[in-house]
């Protein structure tokens, strides 16, 4: 078992074979060696924190990770999983970076991409709020960069 | 009335309770306690506190994200909404643009099947030579090679581009039978009997070569070594630096095709003949060698041959039949039969086999199999010469244009009309197509209109 502490104090017992989903803890258990020493993840709060381990356990059998690129689907549950709201899904995806959860991060940013396929400016700018800071002018110019995909 | 002490301040009643909520109160507490306060609130109010609260929710994530992250996310996205991301606002713009973001949607995107004759990795070869030669150029190189590809590929497929006749050379004195280019030079092959090397970049003759006694009606080189065949029945070996030439072969009628590489020459004949020839022997002779092998079977002049890996050859003549030969064995592996006609020309990228015959028609078939893909109608008369690619294949005919199909329709994409005659020969790369005909002239024709020679 290992104890996890997150930024607000709030702590975690989890198998290790869970907790070694996020490679930062592999690595940081490995440097430990066998203590029960608490790891302290000061970038992530207990509420992220939570989401994560309920990742890493439904995962917990998977294969490591590899490096290649390769775009997969995303099954149902992980589907399911990340609906969340921007601020979450923001915040589960800088974790995921942090703790070095790779398929997490893919999963994250796969679903922001998807966020933003098939949508107009006008209805990205209004997902993100986000101000035009172009000047029509300049609007007029990239539209006529971007001619070549006509 | 007192006097308002200004040196004092009550303490805010909103300020206080909210202080207060935040520790004492759970999160499920504060969400009861607001719902209850927002509750008969007018809605002109509501409509204020729902658009406050959206900019809350939603975030410019994109902008938020660290840089690496965000590229992640946009990676996963298809050009055409990368482009379109483009637009948001000036920090999309620029990430949007980022050079190793279009080197990953480059790398994805296989453009082997999007241009012809394109080898991918000329794509690094260009970037590179790019990238050292010319800093100042662009700061996303990859994105300008994606886009100058997409429109090179566009123009082979798309009927509103409109292939331009930019050269013309027009120093043979007969039919012009063969030709062959590579990144610099063009070999030709006439009816008059002579050779030529001519400059691609100005269409100029560097070299004029004599030698055979009849028509050179095909011929093949590979860097410094040029091999002719001609209706005089024979085989030469040129060195092109010298001028020298040797007869390393003979046919008892004329030679109509032949490709070699570092292992065999193959040559076929109007004899109905195919024979295959050692390199080895032929480089290391003084004056004819003896074929190694030689391939009966057709029943009429072997018109054409495709030659591929060392190992296969493909044949096609006047008696309608294509056959397929193992070049080790001398077997003639299979026979494929559909034209109504002879068959004039035959072409294999090592996928597909496309053929042009007497009856008007092209037909692709599928080499592993045998099987016949689709039939192509659009000329009027013989086919006499083919190329085929997977992006796109050419056939020139008789009638006296050239047409470029897409393999994906029944219908060409392009008709090229210039030449005042029958059309014998032609090649193209990946932005060029360049035509040998009856008329004496040779003809290229641009696909890359517009488009800097820098990226491609």
């Amino acid at each position: 078992m290992v104890r996890l502490c997150s930024s607000d104090n709030k702590e975690f017992v989890v198998d290790n074979d869970i907790a070694e989903r996020s490679i930062l803890i592999k690595n940081m258990l490995g440097d430990l060696g066998d203590s029960e020493a608490t790891i302290p993840l000061p970038k992530v709060s207990g509420a992220i924190l939570s989401k994560i381990i309920e990742y890493m356990t439904y995962h917990r059998n998977d294969p490591p990770a590899s490096d290649d690129d390769t775009v997969t689907d995303i099954t149902a549950w992980d589907s399911e999983f990340i609906k969340l709201d921007q601020g979450t899904l923001f915040e589960i995806i800088l974790a995921a970076n942090y703790m070095d959860i790779k398929s997490l991060l893919d999963l994250g940013c796969k679903h922001v991409a998807d966020m933003i396929k098939g949508k107009s400016v006008e209805e990205l700018r209004t997902l993100f709020s986000i101000e035009n800071d172009f000047t029509p002018e300049e609007e007029e110019r990239i539209r006529k960069e971007n001619s070549w995909l006509e | 009335m007192q006097v308002q002490d200004e040196a004092y301040a009550e303490p805010n009643v909103v300020d206080a309770i909210m202080s207060s909520w935040k520790t004492r109160l759970t999160e499920d507490e504060r969400v009861k306690l607001s719902l209850m306060l927002l509750e008969g609130l007018p809605t002109q109010y509501l409509s204020f506190v729902i658009s406050d609260l959206t900019s809350h929710i939603h975030t410019d994530i994109i902008r938020n994200l660290p840089y690496e992250i965000s590229l992640k996310v946009l990676s996963y996205l298809e050009p055409r909404s990368i482009v379109n991301c483009s637009l948001v606002s000036k920090y999309w713009y620029k990430i949007c643009h980022d050079n190793n973001l279009w080197k990953k949607v480059y790398s994805r995107k296989n453009f082997n099947k999007e241009i012809p004759c394109w080898n991918s990795a000329n794509s690094e070869r260009i970037h590179d030579s790019i990238v050292r030669g010319n800093k100042s150029e662009s700061e996303s190189e990859w994105l300008q090679m994606y886009i100058n590809h997409t429109r090179v590929s566009n123009n082979w497929k798309s009927s509103k581009y409109q292939p331009s006749r930019v050269k013309t050379f027009a120093g043979h004195d007969d039919a012009v039978y063969s030709l062959q280019f590579d990144d610099k030079k063009m070999i030709t092959g006439s009816r008059d009997r002579s050779i030529k090397i001519i400059n691609l970049e100005t269409f100029e003759q560097t070299k004029h070569l004599e030698g055979h006694e009849g028509s050179v009606l095909c011929l093949h080189f590979m860097d410094d070594m040029l091999i002719t065949g001609s209706s005089d029945q024979t085989v030469r070996l040129w060195n092109i630096n010298d001028d020298t030439n040797k007869v390393i072969g003979m046919h008892q009628e004329s030679i109509l095709n032949l490709k070699f590489d570092d292992k065999y020459l193959i040559t076929s004949s109007k004899d109905r003949t195919i024979k295959v020839w050692d390199m080895q022997d032929i480089k290391n002779s003084l004056g004819e060698v003896s074929a190694v092998k030689t391939l009966t079977g057709h029943f009429a002049a072997v018109n054409a041959i495709s030659y591929i890996g060392s190992k296969l050859v493909i044949s096609g003549s006047g008696d309608r039949l294509v056959k397929i030969w193992n070049v080790e064995s001398g077997e003639c592996l299979r026979t494929l039969e559909g034209h109504s006609r002879g068959i004039a020309c035959l072409h294999s990228d090592g996928r597909q086999i496309l053929t042009g015959s007497s009856d008007t028609t092209a037909k692709l078939w599928d080499l592993e199999t045998g099987a016949c893909i689709n039939t192509y109608r659009g000329h009027s008369e013989l086919v006499r010469t083919v190329q085929v690619d997977q992006a796109a294949f050419v056939t020139g005919s008789y009638d006296r244009s050239i047409l470029v199909w897409d393999p994906r329709s029944n219908h060409y994409v392009h008709e090229l009309s210039g030449h005042s005659s029958r059309v014998f020969k032609l090649q193209f790369d990946h932005r060029r197509l360049i035509s040998g005909s009856q008329d004496n002239t040779i003809m290229e024709w641009s696909f890359s209109g517009g488009i800097s020679n820098l990226f491609l």
